[in-house]
């Protein structure tokens, strides 16, 4: 017990750690893992490895369960286009690279998958602190990492494989359709049973959860495949509502728990680099923190998100993911890849991981936006004079215009980035433009100094303080979630609407007089 | 490759017992049990897959790998951790007496009734003593296992339960400290050498108690308050760090992992995190538990159980009644009323894991044989699981005997009541997520007189509410479930999390709870319209209104 414990030291002091730094904490984990070894305080047993093992087991199924496409929404086309095309470029130049500075063909594989894909584990985090989760290129971004994962579990079946011949490779392809069909087949029919309809109490919907891990993956190892890729479809067999919510929290406190010990023991297997793979993992960086945003933006574009969603998304995704190392340490377990290798990979995933809560800011991504030139901005055709603007325009703007009277409507000016709304709008009669509200040089171009009025829906509060400072002196009204946003906002010299407070007003007067509850007997 | 042995051993244990689990689950078999006779059917089922598969399963003896021992080990490290956050040291005083007296007493009483018992079945002196040990200690484990499910580990039998088994693992202690003293000096025994070990152990309990006292009052609040803050995750790898910290203190001063674990809970009882730990820890209490129970099964050795049936079966029946009665007695004479002494009695119905273990190294020394090991086999897995059912019906059980008149030879006669008979929350409105929109709600909802529960991850945001609260993630049923929710006159939830609305909507309407929902992105509508919710709250289309009106003012200065 007692290396177990050392790793869980090690994990809970690189928690503080990265909480005080507010990075990830994951290579933290990782680097804490690295000085366990160096002290040489941890007894190298069993013990490590079985740890090791079980993470993995467990990290890869969590992924498994958070594979549901119903999530992503809207974006989910977009999100398999960006999500195959970034896989594919990365994947093939670092591929590239790896091969010309003189590594083999499987190695520079391996280097080349575990380079390709971003990571789950901190894109999720940053998109819960900023709460833009649930925004489009948040929700774009979810959809990259799934369709990325997928096509990493997918790639570790083929690599399975012993000699990579044709016959072997189909063999693999087929067991791992097999197993897909089988896990989509229980997620469909067997788990709702199980999981809902038989109204089992905690502890049994854990060991069911469990099993289904379990089962998954000896129904790999028996038809060939890596075990790993049976937990990944065993949590996909429970990744549907609601049982992906019923079991989510049980399977919280073993993941909290495994995932933790799983990155320290890995930092305990890794090994000083040579000069020459150093140079490597650092041109290996450099390709992840540029290509990336590069590359998500231009598809982004071309799918019709804005320029500025496009860099965020591309920001967030310039990272190797936690898969990357799964990909290693199974290259390196089945001796396809050495020791240095896998240390490669863990450097270059540490460096990203650290560096992107530090590259993905509002700040980075404006400078950036700068730099491409009136992104997509289409000009309203003539402004009116003392027109009311109103800058971003979703389902409740819309609402909003459908309930003025026309002679107030052809003075409106609607700025937002989805065509689809501005078409609709323009149909109307409605005078529209096409960009970011956020952006200044926007802003300009629809005359916000001479309006009478401008009224901001944005959900995004950082936008909002830019607008305000940005007009300063002008009748600003600022639409805010928040209490101190909205003290913000009178400060900054704004009117805000609380929209907090406007919602409870209407839930209070639902209870008054909503007979049904007042009645109900318990 | 990987070395699979573990994720096979693991596997098979875990794929088994959720078969038995559910095959089992229409006689009303407590999991542990279960898990239990998993473990017995381990052997067989391996056996005949291996013919199907040879080479895919473990032939090694599951419970015999070092990994699933360290696994159980945690697991009843986390187990008993687990137990003394739900205790504080408050709630532990005043059972101090009654539990140091009761749990020596029952010690005593029935060391030497199994010892004269076993006399009269014929075993020799040696095999009597070996018997009469093992029949003495109650399965901590088991116990304290399931009154955490019947989420009766607070009240005041609980708790007295609690603590007899403390005063039972230090006597354990006490007893394997001789036996180890027996085992290495051979023939002569080490009085001096004993003495000594034995000290120690009392002087260490001492000191662990003065760190786990100092500490949870000067160290802990501040530390583990931060944490909070910071995230959930943090307060959970803290808390794991406190517990393995002081089992390894425990270890080093010769002590046990329960007594170790135990104080390590009980220091952090007192936070006002302690709970949302619980439920935190309780998923991976439940997952490494049951790997214990488990290999617990696969150990039992039967191999000469048939000829000693009968002795077993009275043994059993001793275990099964004769400690009760002991206990009764000692506790209805300390002045409880019958009912608690009742219920605290039943707990101790069974022999512990320590029996097997003290049994296998009285066979390894060569004090006894096969037999004993055998007889103690069957002891175990008939008490433990006829306790189970005992434990889990133990309020049924004592109404229909006290209908019977069974109790009525006893000094105090009154039946008295549960002290603490937990009165639940009805009628109330639950607010979930304290932000803008959960404060205002809360402050509102309470001005109009409703009785309000305010539900928050975070600390900082449930200070100053004028209602009640409670810290933790509502992804956890047992939160809703301590929120009496299924009497709930509404759910509110506020929260900007898709996943969590969902799944509380799924809940409540499971339960034909009132439910409102904050649906702040459109895409989310129809999964909770589907769903059925009460109302949806529309955070953007609530503010309408009023932008309507600012810019009906301003076309009206306009036109002016």
């Amino acid at each position: 017990m007692h290396s177990l414990a050392l790793l869980l030291f090690a994990a809970a002091f690189a928690h503080t750690i990265a909480s005080i730094l507010r990075v990830s904490s994951v290579p933290i984990f990782i680097v804490s893992g690295i000085f366990l070894k160096i002290s040489g305080i941890l007894p190298a047993d069993e013990e490590l490895r079985h740890t090791l093992l079980l993470g993995l087991t467990f990290l890869v199924f969590i992924a498994g369960t958070e594979l549901n496409p119903n999530r992503i929404g809207k974006q989910f086309p977009t999100a398999i286009k960006v999500g195959i095309l970034q896989f594919l470029c990365l994947g093939l130049s670092s591929y590239a690279i790896a091969y010309l500075s003189g590594l083999g063909f499987l190695p520079s594989l391996y280097i080349g998958l575990a380079i390709a894909a971003s990571s789950t584990l901190v894109i999720v985090r940053i998109l819960q602190q900023r709460r833009q989760i649930f925004e489009p290129f948040g929700r774009l971004v979810l959809g990259v990492l799934l369709v990325q994962d997928t096509i990493a579990i997918a790639f570790i079946a083929l690599l399975s494989t012993e000699n990579f011949q044709a016959n072997e490779i189909l063999v693999n392809i087929g067991s791992l359709l097999g197993l897909a069909i089988l896990s989509l087949y229980f997620q469909k029919k067997i788990a709702p049973y199980l999981f809902v309809s038989l109204k089992l109490d905690e502890e049994t919907l854990l060991l069911l959860s469990l099993a289904t891990l379990f089962s998954f993956s000896f129904l790999a190892h028996i038809t060939g495949l890596p075990f790993v890729v049976g937990a990944f479809l065993g949590g996909f067999a429970l990744s549907a509502f609601p049982i992906h919510g019923i079991v989510q929290s049980q399977l919280l406190s073993l993941s909290d728990f495994f995932v933790a010990i799983f990155f320290v023991a890995l930092g305990t297997t890794l090994t000083l680099i040579s000069s020459q793979a150093f140079v490597l993992a650092l041109i290996m960086i450099l390709l992840v923190t540029t290509l990336t945003p590069l590359l998500v933006v231009l598809i982004a574009e071309r799918a019709k998100l804005s320029t500025r969603g496009g860099f965020e998304a591309g920001l967030l995704l310039a990272q190797t993911s936690e898969f990357s190392l799964i990909i290693g340490l199974i290259g390196f377990e089945a001796g396809h890849i050495d020791e240095q290798l896998l240390s490669l990979i863990a450097l270059v995933t540490v460096t990203t991981m650290i560096l992107t809560p530090l590259l993905a800011t509002n700040n980075v991504t404006w400078k950036l936006t700068r730099i491409r030139p009136y992104p997509r901005f289409n000009a309203a055709d003539s402004i009116p004079e003392n027109h009311i603007l109103m800058l971003g325009c979703g389902e409740s703007g819309i609402e909003l215009l459908s309930k003025l009277d026309s002679e107030i409507l052809s003075r409106i000016l609607v700025v937002d980035h989805d065509p689809g709304v501005l078409r609709a709008l323009k149909d109307k009669g409605i005078l529209v433009a096409r960009g970011d509200a956020a952006d200044f040089r926007v802003l300009n171009a629809c005359k916000a100094q001479n309006a009478d009025l401008i009224i901001s829906t944005i959900s995004k509060f950082h936008d909002n303080q830019g607008i305000l400072k940005f007009l300063k002196g002008k009748s600003v009204i600022v639409r805010v979630a928040e209490d101190h946003e909205a003290r913000i906002v009178e400060k900054l010299g704004g009117k805000s609407v609380l929209a907090s407070k406007l919602a409870a007003e209407d839930v209070l007067s639902w209870i008054r007089n909503d007979s049904s509850l007042t009645q109900r007997k318990v | 490759m990987f070395e699979l042995t573990l994720i096979r051993s693991l596997g098979t244990m875990i794929i088994i017992a959720s078969a038995v689990v559910l095959m089992l689950r229409k006689a009303h078999i407590p999991n542990l049990v279960s898990y239990i006779i998993t473990g017995l059917l381990i052997l067989p089922i391996t056996f005949f897959f291996d013919l199907i598969l040879p080479g895919e399963f473990p032939k090694r003896d599951i419970s015999q790998l070092d990994i699933i021992k360290t696994i159980s080990e945690v697991g009843i490290a986390l187990l008993l951790f687990l137990v003394g956050l739900e205790l504080s040291l408050d709630k532990i005083k005043d059972v101090g007496k009654v539990a140091v007296v009761a749990g020596l007493g029952q010690v005593i009483f029935t060391a030497i009734g199994g010892f004269l018992l076993s006399l009269l079945l014929q075993f020799n002196i040696t095999e009597s003593i070996f018997l009469a040990v093992a029949l003495t200690f109650s399965s901590t484990v088991v116990v304290v296992k399931l009154l955490d499910q019947k989420k009766e580990l607070n009240s005041l039998y609980g708790r007295i339960a609690v603590g007899i088994f403390l005063v039972q693992d230090l006597v354990v202690i006490f007893v394997l400290t001789v036996l180890t003293g027996l085992n290495t000096s051979g023939e002569s025994l080490e009085v001096f050498e004993i003495l000594i070990n034995i000290s120690k152990a009392f002087l260490g309990m001492g000191l662990l108690l003065v760190i786990a006292l100092t500490s949870s009052k000067y160290l802990l609040p501040s530390i583990f308050n931060w944490a909070s803050m910071k995230s959930s995750e943090m307060l959970f790898l803290w808390a794991l760090c406190w517990c393995f910290l002081f089992v390894i203190l425990a270890e080093l001063l010769g002590l046990s992992i329960e007594i170790g674990a135990f104080l390590a809970g009980l220091s952090l009882a007192q936070l006002s995190c302690s709970e949302d730990l619980h439920r935190r820890m309780r998923p991976l209490v439940n997952f490494f538990v049951a790997v214990f129970f488990i290999s617990l099964g696969a150990q039992m050795e039967f191999s000469s159980a048939q000829e000693y049936l009968f002795s077993a079966s009275i043994l059993s029946i001793f275990v099964l009644i004769g400690n009760p009665l002991i206990f009764i007695l000692i506790i209805a004479w300390m002045g409880y009323p019958v009912r608690i002494a009742f219920l605290t009695s039943v707990t101790v119905a069974q022999i512990s894991e320590f029996s097997f273990i003290f049994a296998a190294l009285g066979l390894s020394s060569g004090m006894i044989n096969q037999s004993i090991l055998s007889i103690i086999a069957v002891v175990g897995l008939i008490t433990i699981a006829v306790s189970s059912y005992m434990i889990i019906y133990n309020h049924w059980l004592y109404d229909r005997l006290d209908n019977l008149g069974f109790f009525k030879f006893l000094p105090s006669g009154n039946s008295g009541t549960m002290d603490d008979s937990f009165k639940g929350l009805e009628n109330h409105i639950i607010v979930v997520g304290l932000n803008s929109m959960g404060k205002t709600l809360v402050h509102d909802l309470h001005a109009m007189g409703e009785k309000v529960l305010a539900i928050d991850t975070d600390p900082k945001k449930l200070k100053g509410l004028p209602s009640k609260t409670i810290l933790g993630n509502v992804s956890y049923l047992a939160l809703l479930e301590e929120a009496n929710y299924e009497k709930a006159k509404l759910l509110i939830s506020t929260l900007y999390i898709e996943d969590v609305n969902l799944l509380l909507a799924y809940r409540c309407r499971q339960l034909a709870v009132p439910v409102a929902i904050h649906a702040f992105d459109s895409s989310m509508v129809k999964d909770l319209e589907e769903l059925g919710v009460d109302h949806l709250i529309n955070s953007k289309s609530a503010s309408v209104k009023e932008l309507l009106d600012s810019i009906y003012k301003e076309h009206a200065n306009y036109n002016a």
